[in-house]
């Protein structure tokens, strides 16, 4: 599943490790969400769209070929 | 960090205390006991030690508690756990018939118990998880 999470950080200002606390999560586990290497799960997906006051539809993007 | 934890540690310590002075006044005369208390004592204040750095140090507190509850780190856990199985079942899968080959039958017998073992903790353990989920 794809995401616009490092685009979305980037364009508030916001550190991957400031971004990691804020979410009680690794810094590590951010880099990997950017990548797209990591599926978040619900809670931390609504976690992080809520952070940047967002759907998880405008965060995360759902696609076909996901399921 | 728990307070089970600081009991577990202090506990651990004085069994490994136990253990050496048994060992060392004569009371028990194998020295795995020996070495088993010296490593519970050493185990033991190593955890008291990072209790105590968890219960003073901000910082360190919060770099744990995001490193135990971090999602993704319980995912790899799980993950490890899971491919540890397999390629254990794996390994005792074809030593079993190497040394069936090589005629030592009781350690085919140990490597095909071990399999069936893992297998039966595997289906007792998916048993339980899908009645919690």
């Amino acid at each position: 599943m794809k995401n616009k999470i490092e685009d979305i950080r980037k364009a508030n200002g916001i550190r991957q490790e400031d971004f990691a606390k804020a979410m009680g999560v690794s810094r590590q586990t951010i880099s990997s969400l950017e990548n797209g290497r990591y599926n978040p799960s619900i809670t931390l997906a609504f976690k992080i769209a809520r952070y940047f006051g967002m759907t998880i539809e405008e965060v995360f993007i759902f696609e076909d070929d996901d399921i | 960090m728990k307070k089970q934890r600081f009991i577990a540690s202090i506990i651990e310590i004085v069994l490994g205390i136990i253990l050496v002075v048994c060992c060392i006044s004569g009371i028990i005369e194998d020295a795995y006991w020996n070495g088993m208390g010296t490593a519970l004592i050493f185990v033991g204040v190593l955890q008291l030690i990072r209790h105590i750095r968890y219960k003073t140090n901000d910082d360190y507190r919060e770099n744990v508690d995001i490193e135990v509850n971090d999602e993704r780190n319980k995912y790899l856990s799980m993950k490890a756990w899971s491919w540890a199985g397999y390629l254990f079942v794996l390994i005792a899968a074809v030593a079993a018939i190497i040394l069936k080959i090589y005629g030592q039958d009781e350690m085919v017998h140990l490597a095909s118990g071990s399999i069936c073992l893992i297998v039966l903790l595997r289906w007792g353990s998916y048993v339980v998880l899908r009645r919690k989920y």
